[in-house]
């Protein structure tokens, strides 16, 4: 009993002197760059031997703000112009004099802005390099003195921003005569807009991968406009004191990343869908700073299945993201996969990104077949077929609706097993072109240029219209778009449901004047779906299941949520819409089961046998002598 | 009235206690014989034989569920019954036998025996599962979820599923040592109907439970190789595939048990047993103490409530008219159908280590301390799993949904000394195997050696071998878990009419028995009058 005392005496002893030392807390706003600064900090940190509580991501800027000054958190990558505006200090356009002054400011929370990392995460306005050069620009007081009044993109909230949002900017410039604004949802939809030439400049920021990616011109800031946002690790005192070693730690990273540096760490986050804990670990490796890999978090993997694509549009990075959202502290993967359903019900993967189209196979002159035991789960996006040709090849009027294919022997798809692959061939089997036409599997770009040096006869393209891949082709390749007309005619409608006649609208593409049709497929989220009752399984002995359950209803809608997407799914695909109340089945006949009748009834007799034997031995028993 | 009858007694009937060598070679040669048919079968066609046994239990589940519940239901209150009536104090044995193990060991060995490596995750995985996918008419993820997530685990784990066992070994327990009949399905038939009806209906009971226990042992065997395979796979990455690290598993699980099978009850199950239980309290406990401590013991309390005030309706409910009764079928029935896999097993081994018990100390200790200590296991593991789901760190709930046994290993990443925690969970895993394996083996020698008490060695080694075998050969069969499972599950149906019919034959000779008591005392009181009369 008394060493029993002891023990406890000790563990209590144990457990104070833990409490006294806490490990110092993490955080990180919700932002891409945010996470990949703050996981660096996280490793970092456990490299000197700093314990450490990782809450990679933590929240908006005023959480965090908040968070960290009633010390709920420790640490966390903030930004100099944010930290000034929360302050209500004037904007400042010198980074030197910005960090000066928010040093300053914020001792009196006892908070401490350490040095920067050497980015400045600003807003700029940039335009494609062909638009810049068109309009002979290279500065913003330039783009204000044009003749005609310029198409400016920005996101929305920027327009209200107060101080340094829009109308600031353009009254800071005297901008004459104002410009048409576009406002853009999403930061994808503003690149889309400029890439499509629907807007001439864009307000993004500085550190965007996309800047990089579509080549794209930043004007400089001539009258100093634009506040500096210089990121920088913004600490406790306290826990500084606590733990000298983590300054040391942090500091290592004062100056390391570059405007360059961070937009391709971004850019494997955002475009490349790697997770933020990896790019993070790879760049310390490189630079350096970290002498080993650090041990994988414990954060088992859901893998989004999607067919073979060379290109991550943005459509599948936001899927991505939404299931990253929906499965928070599970790491997310999206891995290629030529037979996605499959690996949905192997349990291989956790969801699949995949279009309609993959949810049926399809033999040339037979009607598709459901692939069985999967079913849609969340909407994505609508995506439409693009068929890319060299300008003089495009036809129109009837021969398009007759036979688009008309003319094509060679027709590049892509990747293997890809969507474009799979709606090709449904495409050439509707239109009854199977035979005549040969499908080209590769690389887009490679198949794109073969298009334009005559190797190839056409491109076809399943994607969302307005992406940059499909823009790109365009601008690049000099190809245009033909026509699929027709597909209401011969039942094509009936025979694949999936495939629903739209048209990709006019200047969704620079040049495009008028609509052209084509055939539209829905892009979801796939998961299992098991067939029958699965009784006997998910035994009470090891858990394993044969069959993977389907993705319970409250997760549906938090992906549906994630998405964002307010169309249903489309009835043509195996799956129930979340929310939706299904109407009442037919009325059931009196006796819905006659043989379950006499089944039951003979285990009614059974049981009346075998009270008859109970009681008839009991009165025996108890009558005999 | 209530009082024992005083002597022994011995059956009416010389057939069903004195060994018979032509009806003995029977049943063991049948079965070998008929376990050889069905595993060949099993592995040239599995297929065939998954989806037969699939279909079969299927559609009986969902043409019967009612008298299955009912069924189960019964068992409960039957228990209760003798428990608190009149039978109460009836001696599962002579009047001057004494327990063999004392009280802790006996309930560490049934609960061994009875629940092993499956609570161990479902712990974690199964509040959360209902959590996310609650049963019909639940929001899920909402505070009423979790509430109901524990209740329901309670009523899978709980009494019903140790009802279920109570029963098998009471019936056994009492025609076996108190009316002296050996340990076998077959007894109580033949004590309550001796004529030759009752004989080949005996037979055709012990036949049944040896090839379900066969089956259900060599299909759980196979499913905790894989299930270790796979916790290997997650601790150091080896191949989750991997045949040949299989087969390196089963063959130290076969020889452990052979091992422990080779020793008696006392020195291998017991010893086994001990170490199991005495490791995961302390498993327990370190989650309990880390772990959100005062959320899990509110959800303790909380939940026994729960349980207790929504027994009764629970106990009786199907869903005819919100047409659910598709998650009834898959988790309650499918949970209940385990347990009564298993019942011929566990049942015979309960009985086998409850002698000199009253049936009232047998049904109480049985049916609630397994019970209640299932109930706190779900409060501390489940209860930590909510608590982070709720409040902490989301995403074990997707991955319990997923790959139930993947969320343990999940939950325990997030103690201090995770490592070491996972590896105390794999030897659990391992030892619980043994410890059902090793009683398999025993079970097995005891109902095909005539339910001698303590078979020979080479019976129960050889039975052990013949599990091994169809463990390994399940696992190379096309479909292995699917195989494994048919298997498991082959014997439940049948022998849920079994049990039916054994409780027939307890209710009808206990009353013979009280009557007879009765009978006797009178005609004591009657001479015992006389000689009083005459001495004085």
């Amino acid at each position: 009993m008394k060493r029993w005392m002891v023990l406890l005496l000790i563990l209590g002893v144990a457990a104070a002197g833990c409490g006294r030392r806490e490990p110092v807390r993490v955080a990180s706003k919700t932002s891409l760059e945010n996470q990949i600064l703050g996981e660096m900090f996280v490793l970092l940190a456990a490299e000197r031997g700093v314990p450490v509580k990782r809450l990679v991501p933590y929240g908006n800027t005023f959480d965090a703000q908040e968070a960290i000054k009633e010390g709920r958190i420790d640490v966390y990558p903030e930004y100099t112009g944010t930290g000034a505006s929360m302050l209500g200090l004037p904007t400042m356009t010198d980074g030197d004099r910005a960090l000066a002054t928010v040093r300053e400011a914020f001792t009196r929370f006892d908070l401490r802005w350490l040095d920067r990392l050497g980015f400045n995460n600003a807003y700029s306005l940039v335009m494609t390099s062909d638009r810049a050069a068109q309009l002979e620009v290279a500065a913003v007081s330039e783009l204000t003195r044009l003749e005609n009044p310029v198409r400016l993109g920005c996101e929305t909230e920027y327009r209200a921003r107060p101080v340094d949002g829009l109308p600031a900017l353009l009254r800071h410039y005297g901008w004459s005569p104002s410009p048409e604004v576009i406002t853009s949802e999403s930061r994808q939809q503003l690149y889309r807009n400029l890439i499509a030439e629907r807007v001439d400049v864009a307000v993004v920021h500085r550190t965007d991968p996309q800047v990089e990616e579509f080549g794209l011109v930043v004007l400089e800031d001539n009258l100093d406009f634009f506040p500096v946002y210089d990121a920088a690790p913004l600490v406790r005192r306290e826990v500084l004191a606590d733990y000298p070693q983590l300054e040391e730690a942090l500091q290592a990273l004062s100056g390391r990343i570059d405007a360059a540096t961070i937009r391709s760490l971004n850019r494997q986050v955002e475009l490349d869908g790697f997770e933020p804990r990896e790019v993070a670990v790879d760049f310390l490796v490189k630079e350096g700073l970290l002498k080993k890999e650090p041990p994988e978090l414990d954060q088992p993997t859901a893998v989004i299945a999607m067919p073979p694509a060379d290109h991550r549009s943005a459509t599948l990075v936001r899927a991505l993201e939404a299931v990253r959202r929906a499965l928070p502290s599970r790491r997310v993967e999206l891995r290629s996969s030529s037979r996605p359903a499959e690996a949905l019900r192997t349990g291989e993967a956790f969801v699949a990104a995949m279009g309609a189209e993959h949810f049926f196979e399809v033999r040339p002159g037979q009607l598709p077949r459901e692939i069985p035991n999967i079913e849609a789960v969340a909407p994505v996006a609508y995506r439409m077929v693009h068929l890319f040709r060299r300008p003089g090849d495009v036809t129109g009027g009837d021969r398009a609706a007759e036979s688009p294919f008309a003319g094509i022997e060679g027709l590049g798809v892509g990747p293997a097993e890809g969507s474009s692959h799979q709606t090709a061939r449904v495409l050439l089997d509707a239109y009854g072109a199977s035979d005549r036409v040969s499908l080209i599997t590769g690389n887009v770009d490679r198949q794109a240029s073969a298009v334009k040096a005559g190797r190839l006869d056409a491109l076809l393209m399943m994607v969302t219209p307005g992406d940059a891949q499909p823009t790109l082709l365009l601008r690049d390749y000099g190809l245009e778009l033909q026509r699929l007309a027709g597909w209401d005619r011969q039942d094509r409608q009936f025979r694949y449901p999936f495939f629903r006649p739209a048209r990709i609208a006019p200047e969704t593409y620079p040049r495009l004047k008028s609509p052209i049709p084509t055939i539209s497929s829905q892009l979801v989220l796939a998961g299992p779906r098991p067939e029958g009752p699965t009784i006997g399984d998910g035994d009470p002995m090891t858990g394993l299941r044969s069959q993977r359950p389907p993705i319970p209803p409250a997760l549906k809608r938090a992906l549906v949520e994630a998405l964002g997407e307010t169309e249903a799914i489309d009835p043509s695909l195996p799956g129930e819409s979340v929310g939706v109340v299904r109407i009442r089945r037919e009325a059931q006949p009196l006796n819905p089961a006659p043989e379950l009748s006499i089944l039951n009834a003979l285990v009614l007799l059974g049981l009346g046998t075998f009270f008859y034997f109970l009681l008839r031995r009991s009165r025996h028993e108890s009558e005999s002598p | 009235m209530t009082e024992a009858g005083n002597g022994p007694e011995t059956p009416s009937n010389g057939s069903g206690g004195v060994p018979d060598n032509g009806r003995r070679l029977s049943v063991f040669a049948v079965s070998l014989v008929l376990c050889g048919v069905a595993a060949v079968f099993g592995i040239m066609n599995p297929e065939t034989l998954v989806s037969t046994i699939t279909a079969m239990t299927r559609y009986s589940l969902s043409a019967f569920d009612w008298a299955f519940l009912l069924a189960v239901t019964a068992f409960i209150l039957l228990c209760f019954f003798l428990a608190f009536g009149r039978y109460g104090h009836v001696k599962l044995g002579r009047p001057e036998d004494e327990p063999e193990f004392n009280t802790i060991s006996w309930i560490t060995m049934l609960f061994a025996a009875g629940m092993g490596a499956g609570l161990l995750f479902w712990g974690v995985a199964e509040p959360l599962n209902h959590y996310l996918s609650p049963p019909p008419q639940r929001e899920a993820m909402t505070p009423e979820a979790a509430r109901w997530a524990m209740v329901v685990c309670n009523l899978h784990w709980g009494l019903h599923a140790w009802g279920i066992y109570a029963m098998g070994a009471l019936v056994l327990g009492y025609f076996g040592f108190r009316r002296g009949y050996p340990l076998l399905a077959s007894s109580p038939i033949v004590a309550v109907f001796p004529g030759p009806g009752g004989r080949v209906l005996g037979r055709v009971a012990d036949v049944i439970a040896v090839l379900a226990v066969v089956f259900g042992l060599a299909g759980s065997l196979g499913m905790g190789v894989t299930q270790i395979r796979s916790g290997l796979a997650e601790l150091y990455g080896t191949s989750a595939q991997s045949m040949p690290i299989a087969l390196g598993i089963l063959v130290a699980l076969a020889v452990c048990y052979m091992i422990s099978a080779s020793t008696s009850i006392d020195k291998g199950i017991r010893f086994l047993s001990d170490l199991n239980m005495s490791v995961i309290v302390l498993l327990m406990i370190f989650v309990m103490l880390i772990g959100p401590t005062a959320f899990v013991l509110s959800t303790f309390v909380t939940s026994l409530g729960d349980y207790a005030s929504s027994l009764v309706a629970m106990s009786f409910r199907l869903h005819p008219y919100s047409g659910e009764n598709e998650w009834n079928r898959i988790w309650t029935l499918t949970y209940f159908i385990w347990w009564i896999a298993w019942a011929p097993f566990v049942g015979i081994f309960i009985a086998r280590i409850s002698r000199g018990r009253t049936i009232r100390e047998f049904v109480l200790t049985v049916m609630f301390a397994p019970t209640l200590f299932s109930m706190l296991w779900f409060a501390v593991m489940g209860g930590t799993g909510l608590h982070l789901e709720m409040f902490g760190q989301q995403g074990l709930g997707s991955l319990a949904l997923e790959n139930p046994p993947q969320a343990l290993y999940a939950l325990l990443s997030y103690f201090p000394f995770s490592q070491v925690l996972a590896v105390v969970a794999m030897f659990l895993m391992f030892i619980f195997l043994v410890t059902s394996a090793d009683s398999g083996s025993f079970v097995l020698g005891m109902m095909t050696s005539e339910g001698a008490l303590n078979p020979s060695r080479p019976r129960k080694l050889l039975w052990g071998l013949i599990t091994a075998a169809l463990a390994t050969a399940a696992l190379f069969a096309a479909g292995g878990v699917h195989v494994m499972r048919a298997f498991a599950i082959s014997g439940a149906i049948p022998f849920t009419i079994i049990m039916i019919v054994h409780a027939g034959c307890l209710l009808i000779s206990l009353f013979q028995e009280a009557l007879e008591t009765q009978r006797q005392r009178a005609s004591e009181r009657a001479p015992t009058a006389a000689t009083q009369e005459a001495g004085s």
